[in-house]
């Protein structure tokens, strides 16, 4: 059906089952390469377990999951992480007491050629540059250089979720999962968001998949659209028709702004 | 002045004041040395502080610097101090410490320089850890702790037990156990153990542990492997801890495994907190407090007389009381310890001296 | 061994059993409202130990009892205020470290107070009595714990289940945060909590220190953490699990000192631990709980 070699994210009739309760039933779902692509439903629907199946926090109780043709069952997540899968979490997850440069630094470590015996010795000290290099590179590119030695704890929530991002950028994905990146942000904040997401899809050649409650940006920037529903799939296609989709309506009871 | 010339004078002032200090550790040493007999109870208790310093650093390297609450300090140091002891003990000796139960052949003869008894120590206690840390890293924070207590507790009751005799002694203890030769050996080991644990902890593989113990969940996601992870700080951890069990066991000169119980791993802990948990620089002090702190409390002991009214409270066991108040006080109002997680820098005790009464502001205003 | 002594060995570990019981439940309903192991609570049950002495040396055994119970009771609330109330908000670690800090600081005020040397427990009139049943021997304590106990858990469970306290504790072990915004007193449910637990420990006392004649400040520490091995083993947070992990424990523990390895019975019960730990680590009868992420 699918030509896999496009896909860079497949899920296909994924099962997540928690006791009596499927968390999600059946869903099917593909990003292509490039692509910027949502998953929309009401609180609970799923989405968070859908992203959790993928970066292999969950293990689906049947389906599968593949990344690039790969299947990733039975992977951790910190394998999944260095296939090239990297994310961010709807209740930020930094390093609260560590630097702004610690946070994107450690996130440097995946690829890095040493041993704890090299490490504790310094005679890493090459790979040590690189990494040191890279992530001031990134923190640069991303604006957040001056405020390198600040506590991640201390910055300004916007700042704090902009961190986040750029700390899974640090890992090299080619697939980036955000889940509620807008959360907490006010218009402005958003539209600068909407903005940051289509320049780092172009700056570094990545395919996003995000799970977001401000349609204003989902509707934006989406190419496509899923939307879910207690974990079940009820719709895809574009903007266009999702906006027009009746059900889709109706599963947010009568809006799809955001109050 | 330039900003750069600036770092060069501090960077200048810095060398120049660790050197001070250097020179001015090796000269205290140096003249307690000359001096043994008259100082022979400082010397001691400076000996004890450098073991305990040792444990305290391993236990902080574990506890605070990769969040995982582990309680087993004791039976890793207990495993280092036998290793060590049976194989140090001057085998001329040895008769005469295993006279009930004789000693085990393959043991009987092989004496080995302390320096490699030590780390054989050092490596048995790790590779207990590294096969117990498979069933026991798994576990959450609570179960963790008392899983680590078991194990110590487990640990102790093989030593103690009549079926290891010959190898152990069972509870009869082993001693004439050769001690330090002079303060710079002890001096020597502690410094360079810390040491390796202060680089481990500021390399990449330290800053692994960290970001596991701030936060699991997105260090994996960060592509760090959590068993590993916790599995390396735990097995270095017991590392150094059966090196220090062994430097103890050099200081003891005698021991057994009533020396092991879970009270040795509470005092490690009390170490670590009061001297805050997550700093390195903490954990020696706090090792050099409380070690000299129980020597000069002892007159809390005696019984007090002041102006010929004798005072009450004063006996024997009051020490330990407001010792352990101590410790509650610090748990509840100081939870951070002396150090919080801050380490030792010239910079931080000059800022310190020029403005003494200057905060730091905790949260940044303004937007991006 | 022949079946009178089977038997008489079986009567000891049951007693024994009954006693560690009493004491698990403290472990584990204090755990499954704080999510905490309270480390002093051994040391409590070891407190009970020494103020029955003074009671008893002061007042006759029925006026004893009750103080020594009411005086465990309010031992062991007063340490949730001070000790514990403080750091709710704290992380886990903190709480735990307090908790042993005031486990040593028990031992230490013990051997402070009335050093380390054992003292005497006393005699309450009727227990230590020796009564036949067939051809058993056992005093009237042995007999009496392991019922008293089955009476006093079938009182929790009730409690638990059919009062409105029961049940502000069981939504406060379930999820904190919304029990409080229920309107439950969060504070009230807690001592309570800390208050049957001690109670409980103080029963427990009496009923192992007539057996076992003498106290000493660290008499507390080893059963207590064979108490917290019984509580995890039948289910943190699980009232029948304490039970019966208290009374497998003490039978247990018995077996192997009868069968001549008593050094290794203290160390049994840590293998039980660590074997539970890597089976089930829930428990017998505790239930799986999933992590959100």
């Amino acid at each position: 059906m699918n030509d896999n070699t496009q896909n860079v994210l497949s899920m296909q009739n994924v099962i997540m089952q928690f006791g009596g309760v499927r968390a999600i039933d059946g869903l099917s779902l593909e990003v292509n390469k490039g692509e910027i692509v949502a998953l929309i439903g009401p609180n609970g629907a799923g989405k968070t377990t859908a992203f959790n199946c993928i970066t292999g926090i969950y293990t689906p109780t049947s389906g599968m999951v593949s990344f690039n043709g790969k299947n990733l069952k039975g992977i951790s997540p910190d394998e999944i992480t260095k296939l090239g899968i990297a994310r961010t979490f709807q209740n930020i997850r930094l390093f609260s007491n560590l630097t702004v440069f610690d946070n994107v630094l450690i996130a440097k470590h995946l690829r890095a050629k040493d041993n704890v015996f090299t490490a504790t010795l310094r005679l890493n000290l090459a790979e040590e540059k690189r990494m040191r290099e890279e992530t001031a590179q990134l923190l640069k590119e991303q604006g957040l250089y001056e405020l390198k030695d600040e506590i991640a704890s201390s910055l300004p929530y916007g700042l704090q979720r902009h961190l986040e991002i750029a700390r899974a950028l640090a890992t090299q994905p080619e697939l980036l999962l955000l889940d509620e990146p807008a959360a907490g942000m006010n218009p402005q904040e958003t539209q600068e968001l909407t903005d940051f997401i289509v320049k780092i899809r172009d700056q570094y050649k990545l395919s996003i998949f995000m799970i977001e409650h401000h349609m204003d940006l989902v509707m934006q920037i989406s190419e496509r659209i899923y939307v879910l529903n207690f974990g079940k799939l009820i719709a895809q296609g574009n903007p266009d028709e999702i906006q027009s989709n009746p059900e889709v309506i109706e599963a947010y009871l009568g809006g799809s702004e955001d109050a | 002045m330039g900003p750069n010339r600036m770092i060069n004078k501090e960077k200048r002032r810095n060398c120049i004041c660790t050197l001070i200090l250097i020179a001015a550790v090796l000269g205290i040493c140096g003249f307690l040395e000359a001096n043994k007999y008259s100082y022979s109870y400082a010397i001691s208790i400076i000996e004890r502080s450098m073991v305990y310093a040792v444990v305290a650093v391993s236990m902080n390297l574990v506890n605070g610097f990769t969040g995982l609450f582990s309680l087993g300090q004791a039976g890793f140091m207990a495993l280092g101090a036998y290793v060590t002891a049976i194989f140090t003990i001057p085998v001329g000796q040895r008769p005469s410490v295993y006279y009930i139960s004789g000693i085990n052949p393959a043991i009987a003869n092989i004496q080995l320089p302390i320096i490699v008894a030590l780390i054989l120590g050092g490596l048995v206690a790790a590779g207990v850890a590294a096969l117990i840390g498979f069933p026991v890293l798994r576990l959450k924070s609570d179960y963790l702790a008392i899983a680590t207590l078991g194990f110590a507790e487990i640990i102790r009751a093989c030593i103690a037990a009549p079926q290891f005799d010959t190898i152990t002694n069972g509870s009869y203890g082993l001693k004439s156990i050769p001690g330090f030769t002079n303060i710079f050996q002890p001096l020597a080991l502690s410094v360079i153990c810390i040491g390796l644990m202060v680089l481990l902890i500021n390399s990449s593989f330290g800053r692994m542990f960290k970001a596991v113990r701030e936060d699991e969940i997105a260090a994996e996601a960060m592509g760090i492997n959590l068993f590993k992870t916790k599995e390396l700080s735990f097995v270095i951890s017991s590392f150094f801890a059966g090196v220090s069990g062994g430097m103890l066991a050099m200081f003891m000169r005698s021991i057994d495994s009533k020396t092991f119980q879970v009270a040795l791993t509470y005092d490690i802990l009390l170490i670590v907190v009061i001297g805050g948990i997550g700093s390195v620089t903490g954990s020696v002090i706090g090792a050099f407090i409380v070690t000299a702190g129980r020597e000069l409390l002892r007159f809390f002991d005696e019984p007090l007389m002041l102006g010929g009214v004798q005072v009450p409270l004063f006996r024997p066991g009051f020490r330990m009381v407001i010792f352990s108040i101590l410790l509650m006080i610090v748990v509840l109002f100081y939870r951070k310890g002396l150090m919080g997680t801050n380490e030792f820098s010239w910079n931080g005790i000059f800022d310190f001296f020029k403005h003494p009464f200057k905060k730091k502001s905790k949260k940044m205003e303004g937007k991006a | 061994m022949s079946l009178t002594t089977f038997l008489q060995q079986c009567l000891t570990g049951i007693s024994l059993g009954g006693a560690y019981a009493l004491i698990a439940i403290g472990y584990t309903m204090v755990y499954g409202i704080l999510r905490l192991i309270n480390f002093a609570h051994g040391d409590i049950f070891m407190m009970a130990g020494y103020f029955m002495i003074f009671a008893m040396a002061s007042f006759p055994w029925f006026i004893a009892l009750p103080v020594v119970l009411i005086v465990t009771t309010v031992l062991g609330v007063g340490i949730e205020r001070v000790a514990y109330k403080p750091l709710r908000s704290a992380p886990r670690m903190s709480v735990m470290i307090s908790a042993i800090g005031v486990s040593y600081l028990l031992q230490n005020l013990a051997t402070y107070l009335f050093t380390a040397l054992p003292m005497g427990y006393p005699e309450i009139p009727g227990l230590k009595k020796v009564y036949q049943l067939g051809g058993l021997s056992a005093s009237f304590v042995t007999f009496l714990t392991p019922v008293l106990t089955i009476i006093l858990v079938y009182l929790l469970m009730t409690l638990i289940q059919h009062t409105k306290m029961g049940m502000a504790m069981r939504a406060v072990s379930k999820d904190y945060e919304t029990a409080s915004l229920m309107g439950i007193d969060i504070n009230r449910t807690i001592s309570i909590t800390f208050a049957i637990g001690s109670l409980l420990a103080a029963v427990g006392s009496i009923l192992y220190f007539t057996d076992r004649m003498t106290v000493f400040p660290f008499s507390g520490s080893l059963p207590g953490m064979k108490c917290f091995v019984a509580a995890v083993f039948g289910g943190i947070g699980s009232i029948p699990g304490a039970v019966v992990g208290g009374f497998l424990i003490g039978i247990g523990e018995t077996a192997l000192v009868a069968a001549g390895q008593s050094t290794f019975s203290d160390a049994f019960t840590f293998v039980i631990l660590i074997v539970i730990l890597l089976v089930r680590p829930t428990g017998i009868f505790g239930e799986k709980t999933t992590n959100k992420v």
